[in-house]
């Protein structure tokens, strides 16, 4: 059995412990383990390699992909899927798992339509792909998210200010809800619950009478005004999957706060520090495990699934379901998040 | 004797430690009162102050910014306020000399930066005993070897390249991370080379593009396809001027620079299509828990502030010349800065592992 390995979409702490475990498992099998450079990229121009225990030695520390990663959607240009076709051929692969969020996935899921037998890991920092409890790199991300916020803290504290921290989370608000609560912010605003910008300097304003001079406000990128419904962005350029690029609702809301209630605000847009750097144990751990169940997947003949958590169990469900639809933060979480704000 | 104390300007990891380093050493070695003047320049306008007793600097060592608050945009001499919707500049030191007299105040710890020291120096010319303790992230005062907060922000700024160089190997990109430095670029470098940065770009040393380029593309053909590029916010081309952020008129230092690291990075972009990501540190270098080094450095200067009141030697600023700490007259400290000198061993052995400054 020879299998491909590739890693899409963003990078993520945690990616090489998932390879790691991959040709470790493999190998108890008998199983050969080839790696794809740079995604999808990497299987359109043929860019492979072999790995091999010493490949993987060392590696489970590491941020980032050994593989490299890039967001090339093949489906783009039948051209490109057709050389993939091929590339699986003339490389015999039996077959691939594929690394990332819901866009590497659902091309994964497109090849298996055409055959080709594949089994998905879910991995996103945003911790928003349904199917699964939790994804690995996100825990990553809230520690450092939370430290950098426990960092901000002491300055807004010194100098009576109002702070305001965008951390990533483009369509659902995991990242600031969960550190926001462990970093004890006064409010959180995450794109599930569009914000009234009169009501965030109500909280503001009360926590000032209250004499305390400083409020910490974690914004997830994609949060959004009531009513407005064109989403606030730095630039329109869009990737290959058509998303834009977010970044800029921190700046927004800080120059809106400053405006109305004449607070000195400053704005920190923490950016790619949250998706580097060494993984948490509980990533390593769940990324780890995540490894070892899509090799045996593979060993039982399960294609077309994905690996996932439910609850403490690994699992497999259909790539479909797991790329069907966002799972949006909990509001019962956000609820709790609501009690200390203000 | 009552020790009156306050901290001005930008907040620093170490400001508690300094204070209670002061707090310790005069209660207990020459039983001294100390009165803490809230939010810097200000407490003494406005006369907010409240009494620092053992027990309100216990456990305060490991926390960032400042219990007494501070604030960067309170000059007495030259003092803004709104009068009938118009700004109005005008000089309440006298006002801040009634309140010092007014609690029994006979000196004044005064820690901060430039801008700080040089108010204290003013209002030691006017009679008033100060001792200054140097203070700020940047680490460019002239004086000082080092001052505290400068060890924490490094650590910060290195651990911050550390995680960016991941996702920069995995995507083969090129990664710009702006750090703080108006005029000196001590934090770049340092936080550079500890970072294993491959473009360092400083005030100090106008960069060309070109150059910055060259660099980028020596490193692909050695087949390394990603850069880290680690840029102080006051760096600037050959010819060209820094970004400014926005102006604050009444700050002490009205132009908040900030946005060079989006100019390189665009540009990077734009000459050779290499993707490039843009991450600006901010605020999270001036946070958080200090230090060992920079906690030892702020205690030794609380204490030593102190010993200087004790002897009454006033006008004067604690400094370190490594190792010890001395004290020198405030009017030769201020208004010098210590920029990076372009003969400096760091630059050197810099260049020596292959850094590139972005100059010809």
């Amino acid at each position: 059995m020879k299998i491909g390995i590739l890693t899409g979409g963003g990078d993520c702490p945690g990616e090489n412990a998932v390879i790691r475990a991959v040709v470790k498992k493999a190998d108890k099998y008998g199983f050969s383990v080839i790696g794809i450079k740079k995604g999808w990229l990497g299987l359109i121009n043929g860019d492979v390699e072999p790995l091999t225990h010493s490949s993987v030695s060392g590696i489970l520390p590491r941020g980032g992909t050994i593989l490299g990663t890039s967001r090339t959607n093949p489906f783009k240009k039948e051209e490109d899927v057709q050389k993939i076709l091929s590339n699986i051929k003339k490389f015999g692969f039996d077959t691939l798992i594929a690394i990332g969020g819901e866009d590497t996935l659902g091309v994964a899921k497109r090849f298996y339509e055409k055959g080709i037998k594949v089994v998905g890991i879910p991995k996103t920092i945003d911790n928003d792909l349904s199917g699964t409890d939790y994804t690995f790199g996100f825990d990553t991300a809230v520690s450092i998210a939370a430290e950098a916020i426990d960092r901000l803290h002491t300055t807004a504290e010194s100098h009576d200010r109002v702070m305001v921290i965008e951390v990533m989370g483009r369509h659902a608000g995991w990242i600031a809800t969960i550190a926001g609560i462990a970093g004890g912010a006064d409010c959180i605003l995450i794109p599930e619950k569009p914000f009234d910008i009169d009501k965030v300097c109500e909280l503001v304003n009360k926590r000032h009478n209250r004499g305390r001079g400083f409020s910490i406000i974690v914004a997830a990128e994609g949060a959004m005004p009531v009513k407005g419904t064109k989403l606030i962005t730095q630039d329109e350029s869009v990737d290959a999957f058509g998303h834009i690029k977010l970044g800029g609702v921190g700046n927004i809301i800080g120059k809106e706060i400053e405006k109305r209630t004449g607070f000195e605000t400053r704005v920190i847009i923490l950016g790619h520090i949250q998706r580097g750097g060494t993984p948490t144990a509980f990533d390593r751990v769940l990324a780890t495990r995540y490894g070892i169940a899509a090799v045996e997947l593979i060993k039982n003949n399960e294609f077309g699934k994905m690996v996932a958590l439910k609850g403490n169990k690994i699992v497999s469900v259909n790539l479909e379901e797991a790329v069907a639809k966002l799972k949006t933060v909990d509001l019962e979480l956000y609820d709790i998040a609501e009690i200390f704000f203000g | 004797m009552k020790i009156g104390i306050l901290t001005g300007g930008g907040d620093c990891p170490g400001l508690n430690a300094v204070i209670r380093g002061v707090v310790k050493t005069a209660v207990q070695q020459y039983e001294m009162d100390v009165i803490g003047i809230i939010d810097g320049y200000y407490g003494l306008v406005n006369n907010n102050v409240m009494k620092l007793k053992l027990e309100d600097v216990s456990g305060i060592m490991p926390r960032g910014g400042t219990i007494l608050g501070t604030t960067n945009i309170c000059n007495p001499f030259n003092y803004f306020s709104v009068v009938n919707g118009k700004k109005v500049y005008s000089d309440v030191s006298d006002k801040v000399i009634e309140n010092i007299k007014k609690n029994n105040i006979e000196v004044i710890i005064a820690i901060g930066g430039d801008g700080t020291l040089a108010i204290a120096y003013e209002f030691f010319k006017k009679g008033v005993p100060v001792v200054g303790i140097p203070k700020t992230i940047d680490n460019d005062l002239f004086s000082t070897d080092v001052t505290f907060g400068f060890d924490t922000a490094i650590l910060t700024a290195t651990e911050a390249i550390d995680k960016i160089h991941t996702t920069a190997e995995s995507h083969h990109r090129a990664m710009i991370i702006e750090v703080m430095g108006r005029n000196a670029g001590w934090i770049a470098l340092h936080s550079g080379i500890a970072g294993g940065a491959h473009i360092i770009l400083i005030p100090e040393i106008p960069f060309d593009y070109d150059a910055v380029i060259k660099k980028i593309y020596e490193r692909k053909e050695n087949g390394k396809h990603f850069s880290i590029i680690v840029v102080a916010e006051g760096a600037k081309p050959t010819g060209g001027d820094v970004v400014v952020k926005k102006i604050v008129e009444d700050g002490t230092e009205p132009r908040r620079l900030g946005g060079i690291g989006n100019r390189v990075g665009d540009e990077i972009e734009r000459m050779t299509g290499i993707e490039t990501r843009v991450t600006t540190l901010g605020h999270i270098q001036r946070g958080g828990s200090p230090s060992p080094f920079d906690r030892i450095l702020a205690t030794r200067f609380g204490a030593e502030a102190v010993a200087l009141i004790a002897k009454k030697e006033f006008g004067k600023m604690v400094s370190l010349r490594t190792p010890e700490i001395v004290s020198i007259p405030l009017e030769e400290a201020i208004g010098k800065q210590r920029l990076v000198p372009l003969d400096s061993g760091y630059i050197k052995a810099a260049r020596l592992i292959g850094i590139s400054f972005g100059d010809k």
